[in-house]
């Protein structure tokens, strides 16, 4: 402990993103800042860039870290510091859509039903690209959430934290998120 | 058709190949590390102060440390003597000045007095005599008619045994002197009865 005094210019390669958050906070150590941001930077922005765009992407992700920076956000540690990260990004980003006034829209989408015919055209043009990214964009919002942040690693406890959402709800939404995916053999196409 | 399992691993690794191809653009990094940039600056200031500050506090707690300290020390005791001059003049056949010093050894004089006033037979070991007291500028002189002039410098008086009444300074007043065996003052209080001298 004492020691540590000592190494404050260098980071274990162990720490978790909490004890890097805190080493931060407290220490005002700037590489483990650094160190959460190569950690979770890219999941983020990818994340925020299926939700919406390149350029939405950016300027929110940009937003959370400098939230961060500035300490305008106090991660509490009521859950892990990335589910509280992508729950402060996810509540940025629908802020920003509520302001652009897309936000209506991507939750209309949440009805997949109602997008039948919709998509039929889009995964025409996923099968010819054989692309993911196009597949998984053809989602509603909701699911393509839920299934985003499952596949970057998230249980259905933290999905419903970060979606404010019952687990059950968030449990539909994977099934038919994948149901779709699965259905559409989006991924066995790529073979 | 694949299973569920080949499914969900495939679908992984088409996120994961997806988000390899969507890393967080250079200029965000850019712009967190202009922004840890500052915190940086903003902090090394703060620590600044808080050192200097700091310092503050340590130098005075160091000084107040050593004052604490110099003033529990005990001090250097100086050891005054007990000096007594004598001569003679015209007027007096004896004249004794009673001072102290810091050259010559002398007794404390409340010590002679509580041995006085303890010993039942200080007859033997001090000497009572009835003289007239008065100050004279910065001296007390007591006379015993022409015989005897004692002059007491006033810090050997402040260390005398004597009543606050003697002390203040007022006219003649007839006292009595106590000497201890070697001749030394130890009180003086006041007389109930004049001295009555022959020549006078």
């Amino acid at each position: 402990m004492a020691l540590s005094f000592f190494w404050q210019g260098s980071i274990a390669p162990d720490l978790s993103a909490e004890q890097l958050y805190s080493r931060y906070v407290h220490h005002a150590d700037v590489s483990a800042l650094e160190q959460l941001v190569s950690l979770y930077g890219d999941a983020l922005y990818h994340f925020l860039q299926r939700q919406s765009d390149r350029a939405l992407a950016e300027d929110i992700s940009q937003q959370c870290w400098l939230k961060l920076v500035d300490h305008k956000a106090v991660f509490a540690g009521q859950s892990s510091f990335k589910t509280w990260l992508f729950s402060m990004a996810r509540h940025c980003l629908i802020d920003e859509l509520r302001r652009l006034k897309r936000w209506q829209s991507q939750q209309l989408a949440d009805d997949i039903a109602l997008q039948q015919s919709c998509l039929a055209e889009q995964l025409q043009q996923c099968r010819q690209n054989q692309q993911f990214a196009t597949l998984i964009s053809a989602l509603p919002f909701a699911q393509r959430e839920a299934l985003m942040l499952q596949l970057e690693g998230f249980s259905l406890t933290e999905i419903s934290q970060i979606t404010a959402q019952p687990p059950e709800t968030v449990k539909s939404r994977l099934r038919y998120a994948r149901q779709f995916m699965q259905q559409h053999n989006a991924v066995s196409g790529q073979e | 058709m694949s299973t569920p399992e080949q499914f969900d691993r495939e679908l992984r690794q088409q996120y994961q190949h997806d988000k390899a191809l969507h890393p967080l653009p250079q200029q965000v990094h850019r712009a967190i590390r202009q922004a840890t940039a500052r915190q940086r600056a903003a902090g090394k200031a703060r620590n600044w102060r808080f050192s200097w500050r700091s310092a503050q506090l340590a130098v005075c707690s160091a000084l107040l440390l050593v004052m604490a300290y110099l003033l529990q020390l005990p001090q250097p005791v100086t050891t005054q003597y007990y000096q007594v001059l004598l001569s003679h003049n015209e007027q007096y056949r004896q004249v004794q000045q009673h001072s102290v010093s810091t050259q010559v050894a002398a007794d404390t004089n409340a010590t002679e007095y509580q041995h006085y006033i303890a010993s039942t037979q200080h007859t033997e070991q001090f000497h009572r005599q009835i003289g007239l007291l008065r100050q004279q500028q910065q001296e007390w002189q007591i006379s015993v008619c022409n015989d005897l002039l004692l002059t007491i410098d006033t810090q050997l008086l402040a260390q005398l045994a004597m009543p606050k009444a003697v002390r203040q300074p007022q006219p003649p007043q007839w006292v009595e002197f106590i000497s201890n065996s070697r001749g030394q003052l130890v009180a003086i209080q006041p007389a109930t009865q004049a001295l009555l001298c022959p020549h006078s």
